[in-house]
């Protein structure tokens, strides 16, 4: 009987207005998933707002580079009042209403880039073939996996346990579809590493012979653009911008170090240091000398993979002080004390990150001197060049040589190599060494760690050297840090579907 | 019996209710019309006679004019005068007259007929016979009453009343005067001698004739199934708020305005009203709120067929209109299928009466006083003690600590030099508004026009704040044959100004130990932070911010025009064709000069950021809509006992808006709030904008059967096309069916004295919502606006969707009674509803490594179950003209709203955020209210430490908050809503008093916990109640309701659930009314009225909190004066 009702006068409605079509009425600025991955160019916007999440300051863009992490590395002068999460974050007071915020937005911030690169990887399969060139797809499949796996080792580096001799066990989740109704799995410590590996491993292959950067240089690939080379693809430019082959192989590096497998992290990062570049030349150099000199001075050009973050002047200069005189409370900066402690075993007189990196002559209202990091400093008065912009002075490093630098000097048993590399490293950074050599790999050791501080200063990765290796003290720390302190809790809402 | 259904029939088949006014007035005219009017219809003749006996004269008149001429032969034949008369053209009675001149003999007519007979004497007659009675019918409610019929008892004289309710007759000067009409008592009058007649006629048992407007079709209201509420203007007048909506709630308890604690008073604040419960919920994924209305649980607003929008309601010229019909059930509401499910407010806008000029002319004065009452704070020492006191001015952090201290001595030499500062009375006025209305109309009975132009400005109790309407409406109708043609075209011109002050809750903050001036007298631009050398720590003296040219308004200006033909094809069958076309243009500005305290952190020492200072935010939108509705309705009586009713109803619509928005910067100083004056774009800034375009088409069917008046059936079916449906399920059916009985027109109650009418009915039906985002199933992708990464944009998945999402549909039961007893002495009417909303959308909280906070999901089911009861009575009810009418009224309104059904996925998730303490935002319950407010059981203050202490889910005692500890704590809404109110009349005066009142339902009091249970970082920048100096833990042994001083925010704990019971006087309006004062007629006027209008005067409330934090509550009384002419 309903039905009846239904169908006639649906019938007579029909018969009335003619046009079912007229009903249809679709918006103007989304689009459908559907929509969206019917077209190459769908899958490259995707891609792209992947990058546009990762360098949201949420996260790389600010707090998981230069405040909240950095903060939790003891590297700040922290204002109670007017930097309330930095401050409770620097005194690990996990429980804290503005720690607890500022964590569940860096949570957030990660797993929601991860969604997007989850919805590239799971659409790929099915719709992929839009994409016209088969080494394209395969390079935006393989970035995907590659942010996918970046995000979740970031996780496990913050919010995991302790790598070795941890006697909390903490189970995370990890992400690899975008649904309501199969939640992320959570997984102990091993299996989340070995679900890490196998998607770093799973990008290695999709980038291998299919990223340009197989047929081009980085400095090609940075420039083409706008030099205006038709006969590539848009689209595979700025690979040193971009989780490329080699960013996915330093990846796999540092993750093998932070694991404690030191001899694939050696292997790895010494095969990256001597690569070729299709050139024939090095693949990539240190370029504190050159870069510094240039002005640039977060290295952009010895990053494997550096983020573009176009706005970074419109905010970093508010909370590091360059540029922003006087100094306020609420900016992270460092005592001049501080700053001689930091390059104390250097020379600091010749050293270029100690001279150019630092603005010394920064002062409070009161005249009291606070150096302010001026690595995401530029002067926009200074007109460049496009590329210039995108790859050289709006960059954000996520990983960079210098990193696989340490990390063979780590974990290479040959204490000449190490001397050898350290002596390359230091003449990088204009420093004159003032020994020769290092008398033990454990000399060597403590020089790298210390070196993980200066060279990455403002980059957040110091918080997570101190994890790796299970320190009890911090620099600038008076109280001693124990495991609690070196393992986030996840948010409030988080809870284990499996359970 | 049977005249009185033709006639309601006839009236039936108009299609609202003037016209069925209008059309009634016609009848009545065809009947009594004749007799009085009838020698106009004479024809005209022509008569030559010379020296003739009058007995000749009238015959030859009687020839001519077909036998109109009586007299007595015996008398006539006696007059000796001969006569001579040449008339050309003349009127037969201008002709008996001619005749008669100089004769023994007068003339008189009655109806059509000349009536001769002999003079008595030469003046007497004429008076005798020429004795004019006149006065004015009205209601009860002294409304007048069109087309009553004024018949001398025993003759076939009568006349109708005209729309003012005045008659004037020609009656013999002892006599008995009928007063009829449909739906009222009838009344009769002895008449010996006077003049004057003013009557008041009471409601028939059975209000036949009385119609029900469901904008759609009209419905007698004594076989209508469905639950109804029916405004008159009136009403409107006597409860008066500060707006319409207002208003609508003063008289309906059962339209329920949320109340927002935050904006006060403000006239610009659009309120959000429900009705029955709510039954949608608010989905807080801000992607999903494009296309989704402000508030989920909104009635449908119709006007004249129309549909409009809250925000027009709220800004209607309330004089122009008739009525207002509020629809609650499924069987009311069933014909607006998916449209209808929060049930819809009908407003019927007046339409002209035919006639002479008529002018109606109202002004009015309201004063708006600020209620500041609430607010207790710290003066000057009383803060710096208790910031001092919570170690603010103390640090041992880089020599921070020389700086504080340095601040303390700074501020106690001012406070020490008196400076203690009211900052709350700053910002606040009397704001006084006006009002004026005019409206005119008149016309033909084949052409009749109507215009009404209104001015409203209501300033608030903020300075500077106000809310302009002007409102003009023309409406013309022409009457062809059966056609009746209509347009109504209305505009509405709007413009909202928010105070140059911002939000009130600023000065409540500010810290009394500032100086807004210095002791030049001139304001102080900035205020030194809490720390006082700290160059850049500066806090801006809000004071400055006001008196710059800063500028922050929207206006908007809608034009509606509605166009229908009626044709009446045959009797029975009716045809209804309407275009309405609306056109809505918004503007907004925000301003704000260079040098405001905005800009402050921007360096002047860089040309770059000197050159930004100064913004000017500009918007502006479009919103077009169309709507064709197609009605065609039959309505028969079959021998005698068989009604029947049928209709069929086709209504497409096409809504089409978009709005944009964009930023410039850089204003010289002192600037012009002037868009061309800017030097450039928002750096970095984009233009913002919005567009939707919903379509929608639905097919109506209604039949109504009624059997010999007893017992009727109700059956409504609706197919509805929407283009927010979805892809796949484009067109959804509603219905409902109603019975109903009229048990007093029964045999064993028909002779009854106690009861005069008792009705019972009952529905069903199943009805829709439409106010949700149409995208909201599908899985969409959005680029980012204004961000790029490298040199190109990127787009990402706004949410997770859920193409599984099914439409939710509201069932809906209602049983209801209407008895009137004791000679209509008292009315009771009661409903009883259940509502189920099946399907429930909601916002499902999700793990945020899904990487998304919540999605929207189908999580069960509510029911939302209540009564609504009236009663009126009585006390006094003399319905001579000014005797004293004493009525009383109460109506309750009683609301359940639980969850009865939850998916097994929520029940999961709710167990695993228990066990595994996770904290969220929103808990669902089978069993409990969907707005239950879940806290963690508090056990007060511990006296030794001032921590709160907590009781666990197992029971223990603890200081630690857990969430999966929360228990039940009460309800959100309100169960009870009611209102009680007087009437009161007595000769000219009238008083009408409303309450309002409800109870049942609890608050969390976040304003207690902002303002008292504050953290230390709180009281550094920002002035606190009272109550924490006085209240707060300090020190071990203290037995106090707040805890002790700490950074850490109060998370949610019963001891900040309080009973939520409220009463307040929300109107009382005194009328005076003129209408027989001698200089009325001097200046042609029919009455004048006076009013003095107050309301919200007093507010009694279990919840103590700051009422008002971004704006004041305000009290308002007001003036006003009406004439009619």
């Amino acid at each position: 009987m309903k039905k009846i009702f239904l169908y006639g006068f649906t019938a007579l409605l029909l018969l009335a207005t003619s046009c079912n079509k007229w009903l249809e009425v679709k918006p103007d600025n989304q689009k459908t998933t559907k929509e969206l991955f019917s077209t190459y160019s769908g899958f490259c916007d995707a891609l792209n707002g992947c990058y546009i999440k990762l360098k949201n300051q949420s996260i790389y863009g600010e707090k998981l580079t230069m405040s909240n992490i950095e903060s939790m590395a003891q590297l700040w002068r922290v204002d109670q009042t007017s930097r309330p999460a930095d401050y409770e974050l620097m005194n690990f007071d996990y429980t804290g209403d503005n720690a607890k915020s500022a964590i569940r937005n860096i949570y957030a911030g990660l797993y929601n880039v991860i969604a997007q690169a989850n919805m590239i990887i799971n659409n790929i399969e099915s719709r992929g073939s839009v994409i016209p060139e088969a080494s394209t797809r395969a390079m935006i499949e393989g970035e995907a996996y590659a942010i996918r796996a970046f995000c979740h080792f970031d996780v496990l580096r913050l919010f995991g346990q302790l790598p070795k001799n941890a006697t909390v066990q903490v189970s995370l989740p990890y992400a690899e579809s975008v649904s309501s109704e199969s939640l992320p799995h959570y997984y102990d410590y091993t299996q989340f590493v070995a679900k890490i590996e196998a998607d770093l491993e799973k990008a290695e292959l999709l980038l291998k012979d299919n990223d340009p950067i197989f047929k081009y240089t980085f400095t090609y690939l940075n420039d083409f653009v706008v030099s205006g080379d038709i006969v590539i693809d848009d689209f595979l430019g700025y690979r040193q911008n971009r989780f490329n082959y080699w960013a996915v192989k330093a990846l796999l590096a540092r993750f093998y170090l932070y694991t404690g497998i030191t001899t694939k992290a050696y292997t790895i990062a010494k095969s990256i240091i001597n690569a070729k570049g299709v050139d024939g030349n090095a693949l990539i150099t240190l370029s504190g000398a050159t870069d510094i000199l240039a002005d640039y001075l977060a290295c952009p050009s010895e990053c494997m993979m550096m983020l573009n973050a176009y706005s970074i002047m419109d905010y970093s200069p508010n909370i590091l002080g360059a540029g922003y005189p006087p100094i306020r409370t609420n900016h992270l900066v460092i005592t001049q004390s501080q700053l001689n402690e930091l390059f104390e075993d250097q020379s600091p007189a010749s050293n270029n990150r100690y001279n150019d990196v630092w603005d010394r002559s920064t002062m409070d209202a009161n005249g009291t001197i606070y150096p302010v990091l001026k690595k995401y400093y530029y002067d926009t008065d200074v007109l460049v060049s496009d590329y210039i912009n995108l790859t050289k002075r709006q960059v954000i490093p996520l990983i960079r040589l210098s990193e696989m630098y340490l990390i063979v000097m780590e974990t290479t048993a040959d204490l000449n190599e190490a001397n050898s590399l350290w002596m390359a490293y230091q003449l990088s950074h204009a420093v004159l060494p003032t020994q020769d050599a290092f008398a033990s790999l454990d000399e060597v050791k403590t020089a790298v760690f210390n070196e993980y501080r200066r060279e990455f200063y403002g980059e957040g990765q110091m918080f997570y050297t101190y994890k790796r290796t299970g320190a009890t003290s911090m620099l600038w720390r008076t109280i001693t840090v124990n495991e609690s302190d070196y393992i986030v809790p996840l948010p409030d809402t988080e809870y284990n579907p499996n359970i | 019996m049977k005249k009185l259904y033709s006639q309601k029939l006839f009236c039936r088949l108009l299609l609202n209710r003037n016209s069925i006014l209008f059309g009634f007035i016609m009848t009545i005219a065809i009947i009594w019309e004749n007799p009085g009017y009838g020698q106009q219809s004479l024809k005209s003749v022509s008569i030559n006679l010379k020296e003739v006996k009058l007995s000749e004269a009238l015959n030859e008149i009687n020839r001519k004019t077909n036998n109109q001429v009586l007299f007595k032969v015996e008398e006539v034949s006696k007059e000796t005068k001969l006569i001579t008369v040449n008339l050309k053209d003349a009127s037969a009675l201008r002709c008996v007259e001619a005749c008669l001149d100089g004769t023994g003999f007068m003339c008189s007519t009655q109806g059509d007929v000349i009536v001769v007979q002999p003079k008595k004497s030469t003046t007497q007659p004429q008076q005798q016979i020429k004795h004019i009675l006149k006065g004015y019918v009205t209601d009860i409610a002294e409304k007048p009453l069109e087309g009553v019929a004024v018949i001398v008892k025993g003759s076939t004289k009568g006349v109708a009343t005209d729309s003012n309710g005045y008659y004037e007759i020609d009656i013999p000067r002892y006599c008995i005067i009928v007063f009829s009409c449909l739906g009222k008592k009838s009344l009769e009058v002895t008449i010996r001698g006077e003049r004057e007649q003013n009557i008041i006629l009471e409601e028939e048992a059975a209000e036949v004739g009385e119609v029900v407007v469901t904008g759609v079709f009209n419905k007698a209201k004594e076989s209508y199934t469905g639950a109804v509420t029916t405004i008159t203007a009136r009403e409107i007048q006597a409860f008066r708020g500060q707006n319409l909506v207002q208003t609508l709630k003063n008289i309906d308890p059962a339209i329920n305005i949320t109340i927002d604690n935050s904006v006060g008073s403000n006239p610009n604040a659009v309120p959000q009203i429900t009705m029955r419960g709510n039954s949608s919920l608010p989905m807080s994924v801000t992607e999903y709120n494009e296309g989704v209305k402000t508030s989920m649980n909104t009635p449908l607003i119709i006007m004249d067929g129309f549909e409009i929008s809250l925000t027009r309601l709220m800004d209607y010229n309330d004089e122009d209109i008739e009525s207002i019909n509020v629809l609650k059930d499924a069987s009311a509401t069933a014909i607006y299928g998916s449209r209808g499910a929060n049930g819809v407010i009908v407003l019927i806008s007046k339409t002209p009466q035919a006639g002479k000029l008529r002018i109606n002319a109202q002004a009015g004065l309201t004063l708006e006083m600020p209620d500041l009452t609430s607010y207790d704070l710290l003066n000057a020492s009383e803060l710096l003690t208790l910031q001092n006191r919570v170690g603010l001015y103390n640090d041992d952090h880089h020599g921070v600590n020389d700086y504080k201290q340095e601040a303390y001595e700074m501020r106690l030499k001012d406070i020490l030099e008196g400076v203690n500062t009211d900052w709350l009375h700053y910002p606040v006025r009397t704001g006084f508004s006006n009002k004026y209305n005019i409206r005119m109309e008149g016309g033909s009975k084949e052409f009749r026009w109507g215009t009404s132009v209104a001015y409203n400005q209501t300033e608030g109790a903020m300075k500077g704040s106000q809310r302009n309407n002007f409102n003009g409406a023309v409406t013309l109708s022409y009457t062809y044959r059966n056609v009746i043609f209509k347009n109504q075209l209305s505009v509405g011109i709007n413009k909202g100004v928010e105070s140059p002050f911002g939000s009130f809750s600023t000065f409540a903050n500010t810290m009394p130990y500032y100086r807004p001036y210095d002791e030049d007298g001139s304001l102080i631009k900035n205020f030194m932070g809490l720390y006082y050398t700290y160059t850049y720590s500066r806090v801006p003296n809000p004071l400055y911010d006001a008196t710059l040219n800063t500028k922050d308004e929207s206006r908007y200006t809608e034009l509606i025009n509605n166009f229908s033909i009626e044709w009446n094809i045959i009797p029975e069958l009716k045809m209804r064709a309407q275009l309405g076309i609306s056109k809505k243009t918004t503007e907004s500005d925000y301003f704000l000069p260079a040098n405001h305290s905005t800009f402050n952190t921007y360096r002047s020492g860089t040309d770059y950021e000197y050159f930004r200072k100064g913004l000017y935010t500009y918007g502006t939108g479009n919103a077009t809509n169309y709507d064709g509705e197609l009605t065609l309705s039959y309505s028969k009586t079959f021998s005698g006992k068989h009604q029947l009713y049928a209709g069929l109803d086709y209504f497409i619509q096409n809504n089409d808006s978009h709005t944009y928005s964009f930023t410039v910067e850089g204003f010289p100083a002192e600037s012009k709030p002037f868009l061309g004056n800017a030097l450039q774009y928002e750096l970095e800034g984009i233009p913002l904008g919005t567009q939707s375009t919903t379509r929608s088409v639905g097919l109506t069917g209604n039949v109504n059967y009624t059997f010999d008046n007893r017992y009727y059936v109700d059956f409504s079916y609706r197919v509805d096309g929407s283009s927010q449906f979805g892809i796949k399920n484009k067109f959804a059916p509603f219905w409902s069916s109603g019975v109903g009985w009229n048990l007093h027109r029964e045999k064993f109650l028909k002779s009854s004295n106690l009861i005069n009418s008792l009705r019972l009915k009952a529905s069903y039906g199943q009805t829709g919502s439409q106010q949700f985002s149409a995208y909201q199933a599908l899985q969409t992708y959005q680029y980012f606006a204004g961000d790029k990464y490298l040199n190109r944009t990127g787009a990402y998945l706004m949410a997770i969707g859920n193409e599984k999402l099914r439409w939710q549909t509201t069932v809906q039961f209602n049983i209801g009674t209407e008895i009137s007893i004791l000679n209509s002495r008292l009315n009771v009417m009661f409903d009883y509803y259940i509502k189920k909303t099946s399907d429930l959308l909601s916002s499902k909280d999700l793990p945020l490594s899904t990487g998304y906070s919540s999605y929207i999901e189908n999580i069960g089911a509510v029911r939302n179950s209540g009564f609504e009861a009236s009663m009126n009575g009585y006390i006094f009810r003399n319905t001579q003209k000014g005797g004293l009418i004493w009525m009383l009224g109460a109506k309750l309104a009683y609301n359940k709203n639980e969850i009865t059904e939850l998916s097994e996925a929520i029940k999961a998730q709710t167990e695993a955020y228990k066990a595994q303490d996770v904290d969220v935002s929103t808990l669902f319950y089978e069993g409990y209210a969907q707005n239950s407010i879940w806290a963690v059981r508090s056990l007060g203050i511990d006296p030794s430490t001032g921590n709160e202490l907590f009781q666990d889910k197992d029971g223990n005692i603890t200081e630690t908050w857990h969430p999966s500890a929360k228990i039940y704590c009460g309800i959100s809404d309100p169960s009870y809503n009611g209102n009680l109110s007087s009437m009161l009349r007595y000769k000219n005066f009238t008083l009408n008093i409303t309450f309002g009142c409800h109870w049942g339902g609890q608050v969390y009091n976040q304003t207690l916990i902002n303002k008292v249970e504050v953290t230390i970082n709180t009281i550094g920048e920002q002035n606190v109640d009272r109550r924490v100096l006085s209240d707060r833990w300090s020190k071990p042994g203290d037995i106090t309701f707040f805890k002790a001083f700490s950074n850490n925010a109060t998370r949610a704990t019963s001891r900040f659930v309080m009973d939520d019971n409220v009463f307040e006087l929300q109107s009382a309006s005194l009328q005076y009314k003129i209408d027989e004062a001698a200089f009325l007629k001097r200046y042609n006027m029919q009455n004048i009225t006076f009013s003095v209008n107050m309301s919200d005067l007093f507010y009694f409330s279990s919840v103590k909190r700051e009422r008002g934090t971004s704006y004041p509550f305000a009290r308002r009384a007001g003036v006003s004066i009406s004439f009619m002419f």
